[in-house]
């Protein structure tokens, strides 16, 4: 009997360690001091005018999008142009292996991670916001245990200019400036998607205001229709963060409502 | 106080009128699986694991150090895997953030869990089965009846399980004979005979429960109970103390939020009033066994 109690723990260790076996663990300060601290010092040179800029926008709240999406149609040609010939199902009207609808006429098509090779040596710039703005609106659906957690005025991370290397996706930037501000960001791997999910940033998760509030992304004015791991970045790329409280409604996403699902 | 022999001794809770037993189990038991207080946590974690080791001695006590310890440790490590909330990242495993707050969380869990499993195991020892069909024998015959035997079924079916194991060894298929393929054939002959054995008992129960005249009116119990006037006190008391821990709860003395941020509400006069009155409750079988043990020293001194 005794002995096989001790068998018992001896596995449940063992299954243990194994699980622990397969996890990086890292302290929250490496990253910081890691190769990427010259972004740091770039966000920090251009953050001030881009802020105002950023405090305008804010006041429109719901025109933003449409109006971001006009004003970035150089690098939407750009980015399609050069990822057309990637997929081959553009038109073809039928998902592809990730459950993925076709991707509208002129927008990037995705891109899988594990098909693309990070090139460290080239460093490009994107700018990166992270705003939960649309719970100001909704604050008799938001769970009030996260009172504590909300920025008054709702943004996150304020548009800076981050450095990024070739290759990466939108889910990498996010991940490293998150880390690098001490922003609390959690996400899982959902592999139907071939993409990670974005839960919860800031301690702001998914259906904290309301059953259909959540993080959505978008680049260049574009909410994709397609995990963040999958969107391969350009130089230039203007990305958003958004909370909704609406499936996407209020951040004026459309393609939702042509009964396609994501 | 003479020392207890395992059988025969029963603590002075224990000899209480089963009405009051009851209550009590159901108070501490609700109130340690709904106070995830640290403080109310730590409270029903001491109070349960002292009354267990009165109850079942030396033993007991050796297995919690050896068995609780380790486990609660080993579920306050596993919950921050699953849970990344938090505002107080201590590290990054695979990227996404372990806090503080889950790890506490997951602490805290694992102590409610023991602590509600050390009163059940509590429970088992106090509340036998005819107490509980004293209690319940007239007002809900059938259910009471499936409920005690549901409640002691583990027991014993253990010991049947020995039983029969040991009758199987007397002919050589015992599980422990023979290479791999006779031991799991011959363990799959001894839980067979046990799987008949236990619904067989169960419909000859059901039958000799009837053929007695189990549930029909004016029927007594095997055992009598009177509620005397230290049944009464203790009621009091009991009473006194329950309400006392539920207005505090109904105040938000109990109220911890662990996520994003822990908050809980400051000490004051009131908390520690609460905390008390949960102390005591916590604590009152071994109260009620060291007066009794003051009373017994006295007369001795007397005499």
């Amino acid at each position: 009997m005794k002995r096989n109690w001790r068998k018992g723990l001896l596995a449940l260790v063992l299954a243990v360690g194994l699980c622990l076996g397969g996890c990086t663990v890292e302290r929250p300060e490496d990253l910081a001091s890691g190769g990427a601290t010259q972004s740091s010092q770039i966000s920090g040179e251009g953050g001030s005018s881009i802020l105002e800029e950023n405090a305008d926008t804010s006041e429109q709240d719901g025109s933003q999008a449409s109006d971001a999406a006009s004003g970035s149609s150089q690098s939407d040609a750009a980015s399609g142009g050069q990822t057309g010939s990637g997929n081959a199902n553009g038109a073809s009207g039928e998902k592809d292996q990730y459950q993925t609808d076709p991707v509208p006429e002129g927008k990037p098509q995705p891109q899988e991670p594990q098909d693309t090779e990070v090139d460290e040596n080239t460093k490009l710039t994107c700018t990166l916001t992270i705003r939960c703005d649309t719970i100001l609106d909704h604050m008799d659906q938001f769970n009030k245990e996260k009172l504590s957690v909300l920025p008054a005025d709702g943004i996150i991370y304020s548009t800076r200019q981050v450095t990024f290397y070739e290759g990466e996706s939108v889910f990498d930037v996010l991940l490293r400036e998150t880390r690098k501000n001490r922003i609390h960001m959690e996400f899982t791997e959902t592999p139907l998607y071939n993409s990670n999910y974005i839960e919860g940033i800031h301690n702001i998760y998914e259906f904290d205001c309301g059953e259909l509030s959540g993080w959505m992304y978008c680049v260049n004015g574009w909410y994709p229709n397609y995990g963040c791991s999958r969107y391969l970045l350009q130089d230039g790329d203007v990305i958003q963060w958004n909370y909704t409280c609406d499936l996407g409604r209020d951040l004026g996403v459309d393609w939702l409502e042509n009964g396609q699902k994501n | 106080m003479a020392r207890r022999t395992r059988t025969g001794y029963r603590d002075v809770f224990s000899t209480c009128h089963p009405a009051i037993n009851f209550f009590y189990f159901a108070s501490v038991m609700l109130c340690g699986m709904f106070f995830l207080h640290p403080v109310f946590l730590g409270i029903s974690l001491v109070g349960s694991v002292a009354y267990a080791i009165l109850l079942k001695g030396e033993r007991t006590a050796r297995f919690y150090l050896w068995g609780l310890v380790p486990s609660i440790l080993l579920m306050a490590l596993v919950n921050p895997l699953f849970n990344h909330q938090g505002v107080t990242i201590l590290l990054y495993v695979n990227n996404n953030p372990l806090t503080w707050e889950s790890i506490a969380y997951g602490l805290a869990a694992a102590v409610m869990l023991f602590s509600v499993a050390s009163w059940f195991s509590c429970y088992g020892v106090v509340m036998t089965s005819d107490k509980f069909l004293y209690l319940f024998g007239r007002v809900i015959p059938a259910l009471s009846l499936v409920l005690s035997m549901a409640l002691r079924f583990v027991p014993r079916f253990q010991a049947q399980a020995r039983v029969i194991s040991n009758g199987q060894k007397c002919v050589g298929r015992d599980a422990s004979n023979g290479n791999l393929v006779q031991k799991l054939r011959n363990g799959m002959t001894i839980l067979s005979i046990l799987v008949t054995w236990a619904l067989e008992n169960a419909i000859e129960t059901a039958d000799s429960m009837r053929a007695r005249g189990f549930g029909l009116k004016g029927r007594t119990s095997f055992s009598l109970y009177r509620f005397d006037s230290r049944d009464r006190c203790v009621l009091l008391v009991l009473l006194g103390l329950v309400a006392v821990v539920l207005l505090g709860a109904a105040t938000g003395e109990n109220d911890i939020l662990y996520f994003p941020r822990i908050v809980v509400k400051p000490l004051s006069w009131w908390s520690a009033v609460v905390y008390l009155a949960y102390g005591a409750l916590c604590l009152l079988p071994l109260i009620l066994e060291g007066l009794e043990a003051y009373k017994w020293h006295r007369l001795r001194c007397k005499a």
